[in-house]
């Protein structure tokens, strides 16, 4: 049961870690499972206190469920860690690719004197880019210059990586 | 001097030298400059001194074009006219305003800025706007410190804003007591009388709602009653010239314009200092109080420059942020322990615990409104950093965005007036092209970012009017492709004239009512010249 319910707690903090990556909804999530967890394990109190009252010593099945869900739920806030981490990794990702999309784009000024107008042609195929890359609003340009960003949309909800061509450099605010 | 023209005996003929129509910004202003002079003028109201659902009833209409708001909700008729509900923001219009842009079909005024621009100064003052100081420099700002963009691509201008005065109650007593003008209330022009040869204006033809007519002859008569209604009388007055008056070319009506209105997107200023976007964004609670540290009271926005419309093909355009406002519940206790307890968890610190969570339960609808709103996109980790930028340019001149006389009549016998509201392509490309030049240049500049909200596909979806009607009695020197000429006088008609905004070629990047009146008191300086020593009905004003 022990095992059972350890394996529990990892799946449920990997799910809500995968499942949010650290956002800010990933928090609402935990704290909302974490308040559910307690009130799980006060019901799973009250129903050892019941059974030990009539004298039934024995412990039912009912309570070792509930107290291994409050237990698997009140360990939700382990998966914070994993998904601030998994938000870090994420933000690294789309600014090393956002990094050699520069790369490309100078590259193809020299080639044709202007940046491009739009970067339809220079981003991989649907589904294969970086998580926190939206496509509608990563590129500006006027064809002497541009602007490339995207927000984090993590914990600090609003966060903006914004890469400017004319300062040749990055910067989050 | 005050009088009810009801009581005025039917089919009087009542002499002046000059008769102005109208008594709203340009009426008023145009009368005030023959105080004390020897010319005697009739101002003719439709309206009284206070509002009146019969006579505001003479400016319903029709709308056949484009969606617009009702014709007889977006100007009053009653003695100041629309200045009666006017939000006060006073702008000059800028030398590229007045410039032929061979992107911007029909455009080009018949006179430069140059020639208006000795008027703004007076019309500042009409306008209680404090000195008329265009360039930001010239004010003495507390947190002086507009972003700078690169290149100047986006300028950063000031409008100054009127108490807003209310033209009628402003100036009333001073045209009360004036000898030489007589301002008649409750008095409707039904008709303009022309010559047999249509070259001059013989007498207008007044109308009660009660039924009594009588006339007025004047040696020059000045129809000053707003864009839809100007034309809406040339037009109605077709006994001699069957299309209406000065509309031999078919111009009259047409290229009926507004400033186009639109949220384009949010922007994130860069600076976590964001005391500089007190001169873009200032409650209206510090603005009411005198944001300033003068007495005037100015506002400053963004506007694309001369080089970069050039460069973009675009209408002028200018730009305004305004603070996205979090919920109450973003203040609220619960959702504040929610901020601090996520705060303390990533320090490593449990201090507090019990107190925030039973913060947070206490006031749990307020988080959960928090969240909702904080999922919905809107909000931040400080929601003061966020404000949604709103777009507004000129809307290109389309003669087939125009007025006409409707089938159904008003209580006058007057056809009601009938507004085919249009667009064209080069709006938008102007919504597009200038949300995108501003997003570049406010990134590009590392001043921020702007996300832009507008729908490619269709970026004018979501636009609206400002409530500026511009055009269909545009000034030109062609008769062809205009109505009234540099002086304002009607093309072939050589004593009858036109005031406001309806003579905008283009309607320019701002709000029309310093430019309107402007245009008054430069019309008023051209009467004085050319009306003395004529007999009246004459119609020889020059």
């Amino acid at each position: 049961m022990r095992w059972a319910t350890s394996a529990a707690a990892v799946v449920v903090a990997a799910a809500l870690a995968t499942a949010f990556r650290g956002a800010y909804d990933q928090s609402l999530a935990v704290a909302a499972l974490t308040g559910l967890g307690c009130a799980v394990g006060v019901v799973a109190w009250l129903t050892r206190a019941v059974r030990r009252r009539r004298g039934d010593g024995a412990p039912g099945r009912l309570r070792r469920f509930l107290s291994s869900a409050a237990l698997v739920l009140v360990l939700s806030p382990l998966s914070l860690p994993v998904g601030w981490a998994l938000h870090r990794a994420d933000v690294q990702a789309a600014r090393a690719w956002c990094d050699e999309l520069i790369g490309r784009l100078e590259e193809a000024r020299e080639r044709t004197g202007r940046y491009p107008a739009d970067v339809a042609a220079l981003l991989p195929p649907p589904g294969t880019l970086p998580r926190l890359i939206d496509s509608r609003h990563l590129y500006l340009s006027d064809g002497a210059s541009f602007v490339v960003a995207f927000d984090e949309r993590a914990t600090s909800a609003r966060a903006v990586n914004l890469y400017s061509s004319t300062l040749r450099e990055w910067r989050r605010f | 001097m005050f009088v009810d023209a009801r009581e005025i005996p039917a089919q009087s003929v009542l002499d002046a030298d000059v008769c102005i129509v109208g008594a709203g910004a340009a009426g008023i202003a145009c009368a005030r400059e023959f105080l004390g002079t020897p010319h005697r003028v009739v101002v003719l109201e439709s309206g009284g001194l206070e509002f009146h659902g019969d006579t505001q009833a003479l400016y319903r209409g029709r709308l056949t074009g484009r969606p617009y708001f009702p014709l007889d909700a977006s100007r009053l008729r009653y003695f100041g006219g629309t200045t009666n509900h006017w939000a006060g923001n006073c702008r000059a219009l800028e030398p590229i305003d007045f410039e032929p842009r061979e992107w911007l079909p029909h455009s080009g005024w018949p006179i430069s800025h140059g020639d208006v621009a000795p008027y703004y100064d007076r019309a500042y003052a009409v306008c209680q706007a404090g000195p008329f100081r265009h360039q930001l420099d010239a004010w003495r700002l507390p947190n002086a410190r507009p972003l700078r963009f690169l290149d100047d691509e986006v300028l950063t201008r000031v409008t100054q804003f009127s108490p807003p005065t209310r033209f009628g109650l402003a100036y009333r007593d001073e045209l009360q007591q004036a000898p030489n003008v007589t301002t008649y209330l409750h008095a409707n022009l039904a008709g303009i009388d022309v010559t047999a040869a249509a070259n001059a204006v013989e007498a207008v033809r007044v109308r009660c709602l009660p039924g009594n007519e009588f006339s007025v002859r004047a040696r020059a008569f000045v129809l000053a009653c707003g864009a839809l209604e100007n034309a809406r009388l040339l037009l109605a007055s077709n006994h001699v010239q069957q299309a209406g008056l000065g509309n031999g070319t078919d111009m009259v009506g047409r290229c009926f314009m507004e400033h186009l209105t639109l949220e384009a997107g949010v922007f994130v200023p860069a600076d976590a200092d964001l005391s500089a976007m007190d001169l873009y964004e200032i409650p209206d609670r510090r603005l009411r109080a005198g944001h300033w540290e003068t007495p005037w009271r100015t506002k400053a926005y963004w506007a694309l420059s001369p080089a970069a419309q050039r460069a973009d093909r675009v209408s002028n355009t200018t730009a305004t942020v305004s603070r996205v406002y979090a919920p109450p519940s973003y203040s609220g206790p619960g959702y504040q322990s929610v901020r601090a307890l996520m705060g303390a968890i990533r320090a490593g610190s449990f201090s507090g615990l019990s107190r925030h969570l039973r913060k947070i339960a206490e006031d749990w609808s307020g988080v959960m409104g928090t969240m909702h709103w904080k999922a919905s996109g809107l909000g931040g980790e400080a929601p003061v950093r966020l404000y949604s930028l709103r777009l507004q340019f000129e809307q290109a001149p389309n003669p087939q965005s125009r007025v006409r006389l409707g089938a159904e009549r008003d209580a006058l016998g007057l056809p009601r007036v009938e507004l085919d509201w249009r667009l064209s392509d080069v709006d938008r490309h102007t919504a597009i092209t200038a949300a995108r030049r501003l997003a570049l240049a406010v990134g590009r500049a590392g001043l921020g970012r702007i996300k832009l909200t507008l729908d490619p596909e269709d970026p004018l979806g979501s636009m609206q009017g400002a409530w500026h009607h511009v055009g269909t009695t545009r000034m030109g020197a062609d008769p062809k492709s205009s109505v009234v000429d540099a002086n304002l006088a009607v093309h072939g008609i050589r004593n009858l004239f036109v005031a406001g905004s309806s003579v905008f070629p283009t309607a320019g990047h701002s709000v029309p009512t310093a430019t309107i009146v402007a245009l008054a008191l430069r019309l008023a300086d051209h009467l004085k010249k050319t009306v003395a020593g004529q007999p009246v009905g004459s119609g020889r004003a020059q």
